[in-house]
């Protein structure tokens, strides 16, 4: 990998950081978000609450319709209008609550302060525009003070950084031209631009291939290093949750189901469903042709939630209390929070 | 060898792209010179990046698409230049389950409906037949025989596949090409798909073709595993021992980057550079050379051919691993 670079005010700089790393960023307070549809108000997040803080990274995982990506719009103020809103809790940055700013603020705080990738970079890139116009429009946005050749040298610095070969030619090719790892890069040099305290990463690398994989997870992992941010790493990935986080939010149905940090939650889970996650993965070292643990059934839809546990009608530890009664979440060690009405009994 | 199904050698697909009046024609070699056998209760593993030709290979074989060159038998018999009609007599026994079964199942017709359609196309059994028979097919892969009543966007992900699953062997085919079939499920009902393919094909002694990028999921599933790259075969061996000792450098890379579900064993990656080079202009000599830390002046002008590496048919083509006698 690229060596730092070692010149004097970066280094400072970077100490400067390293003092502050583990402060929280982001505190996520309970958050809610409801959903209007045909069938009435949905709650698609009942309450999830998490910390990111400087220099880690707080990986969110589940299955698809969990809310994972949800959590993440309703953080950027990118929920679908009108019939997504944030109903309850708080988004703390900065001391104040980003999902009541007002949309001049957001605006102010996107791309700059809090940055967001996500898993199709084709999708997120404009098509029509050269990767160098999509980089230099994150400074005419957000540094204003830049005229345009600062843009471009700062738009090429990033693509360097990114480690995207030949970044002056680069500069004028259209997303197309460049290959799924290629666009992340981008995509990511772009997020870093306006070096963000907070980086949101909506399944970054789902698309890729595992060898990309592998370099995308080590490029994020570098410039964390040399930056500071927080990532917030969205997943359904549990190998990638091992390799790139320090804490995990494990997510059912709406409802974050347990919270703790990484050695934990794969060498303690206590959740069923976590438990039932891990087992569930296929291994390496497995014997070929041998039966894979499962989950039964499917994730219930949203409109048609077991009223007290969420996990209800999969789990197999349930017994009838768990269909009436909300579990609330309880902390088992200073740092591990689940929420399972049967802690006690199953541990 | 009598149980052998289905047998490929030599298996060319070049697409013809570009190219008009007066520029010439470009090729894509997809699939450049592949040779596979697969036996009865088998499942061979395709696996490799996007781009590696491991589809292609897949729908070739089936003559979805017409080869370029090269031979395809099934159980025996040539079945290359098939006349279409004779081919399609010859579909019951060979199948495809895809990716993504919102897109192969059609939206307007009842479960039921679609199902039947295998026995209706080939003429087999009477509407109250097929409707017995459709019911069984869909207990058989759990799920329920009111299923048939309803439409494909009614359930979710994992039971559109089971669907697909269940068309693929109404006609009891002796080979099945699962195309990525449980790539885009999640994990917990991956698990159940892998799980009812496992089953079917210990019932029926179906041979399978695997065709995945998840490593770790084809592991589980293969008896047999082929890396490809760039059109061609660079490593073939049972499962257990290609996992075990990799030998060519692509497929040791591409074990090394299946990220392992435990923390304490991060940073132990190879890390490849840069990308799958171009299909449409392959590297000289070996494809691999340019992402290779290995490589030396050899690999960069002559290609290796696949030779035996060790025991049970391992075969890897790289000119730094010594053959085995």
């Amino acid at each position: 990998m690229k060596p730092l670079k070692s010149n004097q005010s970066s280094m400072t700089e970077r100490e400067e950081r390293t003092l502050l790393l583990g402060e929280v960023v982001l505190d996520v307070r309970q958050l809610e978000t409801t959903f209007t549809t045909e069938q009435g108000p949905v709650k698609v997040l009942d309450g999830v609450s998490f910390q990111a803080k400087r220099g880690q990274t707080i990986g969110i995982v589940g299955e698809s319709g969990c809310g994972k990506s949800v959590t993440s719009l309703s953080i950027m103020g990118l929920l679908p209008r009108p019939h997504g809103q944030v109903t309850g809790g708080e988004v703390l940055y900065q001391g104040q609550d980003v999902t009541k700013l007002p949309p001049e603020k957001l605006y102010e705080m996107r791309g700059n302060r809090i940055a967001m990738i996500f898993q199709e970079p084709m999708t997120a890139l404009n098509p029509v525009h050269t990767i160098g116009d999509q980089l230099c429009e994150v400074f005419r946005l957000h540094r204003p003070e830049f005229n345009k050749q600062q843009r471009k040298i700062e738009a090429i610095k990033m693509l360097k950084k990114v480690d995207i070969p030949a970044p002056e030619k680069r500069f004028d090719v259209y997303p197309h031209e460049l290959s799924g790892g290629m666009r992340q890069r981008v995509m990511i040099a772009i997020a870093l631009a306006c070096k963000p305290d907070i980086l949101i990463a909506d399944e970054p690398t789902t698309a890729l291939d595992v060898t990309i994989q592998a370099q995308i997870l080590s490029l994020m992992k570098d410039l964390q290093q040399e930056t500071g941010m927080a990532i917030i790493f969205i997943t359904h990935d549990l190998g990638v949750v091992a390799e790139i986080c320090d804490e995990v939010v494990v997510m059912y149905a709406g409802r974050a189901v347990e919270k703790t940090n990484v050695f934990e939650l794969f060498e303690n889970p206590r959740h069923p469903y976590s438990r039932g996650l891990l087992n569930s993965i296929p291994r390496l070292d497995d014997k070929p042709k041998t039966r894979l643990n499962t989950i039964e059934g499917s994730v219930p839809s949203l409109a048609d939630m077991p009223k007290g546990c969420r996990f209800y009608n999969r789990c197999p530890d349930r017994q009838d209390k768990c269909e009436s009664q909300t579990p609330q979440p309880e902390m088992v060690a200073e740092d591990h929070m689940v929420s399972c009405l049967r802690l006690k009994e199953l541990s | 060898m009598s149980d052998v199904v289905l047998s490929i050698r030599d298996l060319k697909q070049h697409f013809a792209i570009g190219g008009g009046l007066f520029s010439k024609n470009k090729y894509v070699y997809a699939v450049d010179g592949i040779s596979l056998d697969v036996k009865s209760g088998e499942t061979l593993g395709l696996v490799g990046e996007s781009g590696c030709g491991k589809s292609t290979v897949g729908r070739t074989l089936l003559k979805l698409y017409e080869p370029t060159s090269g031979k395809i038998f099934f159980e025996g018999r040539d079945i290359t230049d098939l006349p279409v009609r004779e081919m399609a007599d010859l579909r019951k026994e060979m199948q495809i389950i895809f990716q993504d079964p919102m897109e192969s199942l059609n939206a307007r017709h009842t479960v039921g409906g679609i199902m039947a359609e295998p026995f209706e196309i080939h003429g087999i059994g009477t509407p109250e037949e097929r409707r017995m028979w459709v019911e069984d097919l869909l207990v058989k892969v759990g799920l329920p025989k009111t299923a048939a009543d309803r439409y494909p966007h009614e359930f979710s992900g994992g039971q559109r596949q089971r669907i697909g699953i269940a068309r693929a062997i109404a006609l009891k085919p002796k080979l099945i090409v699962c195309d990525e079939a449980v790539s885009a499920l999640d994990v917990s009902v991956q698990s159940q798909i892998v799980n009812l393919l496992l089953d079917l094909q210990q019932e029926m002694n179906l041979a399978l073709i695997f065709i995945a990028h998840d490593l770790s999921v084809v592991k589980h599933i293969s008896d047999r595993i082929a890396v490809m790259y760039l059109g061609k075969i660079v490593e073939i061996g049972d499962a257990e021992t290609l996992y075990k000792e990799p030998k060519h450098p692509y497929t040791q890379a591409l074990i090394s980057a299946i990220p392992i579900p435990n923390p304490r064993l991060r940073n132990k990656r190879i890390i490849l550079k840069g990308d799958v080079p171009s299909p449409m202009d392959p590297p000289a000599g070996c494809h691999f050379n340019a992402r290779c830390m290995h490589a030396t002046d050899l690999c960069r002008e002559q290609r290796p051919e696949l030779v035996s590496v060790g025991e049970n048919g391992h075969q890897a083509s790289c000119h730094l691993v010594s053959p085995s006698p």
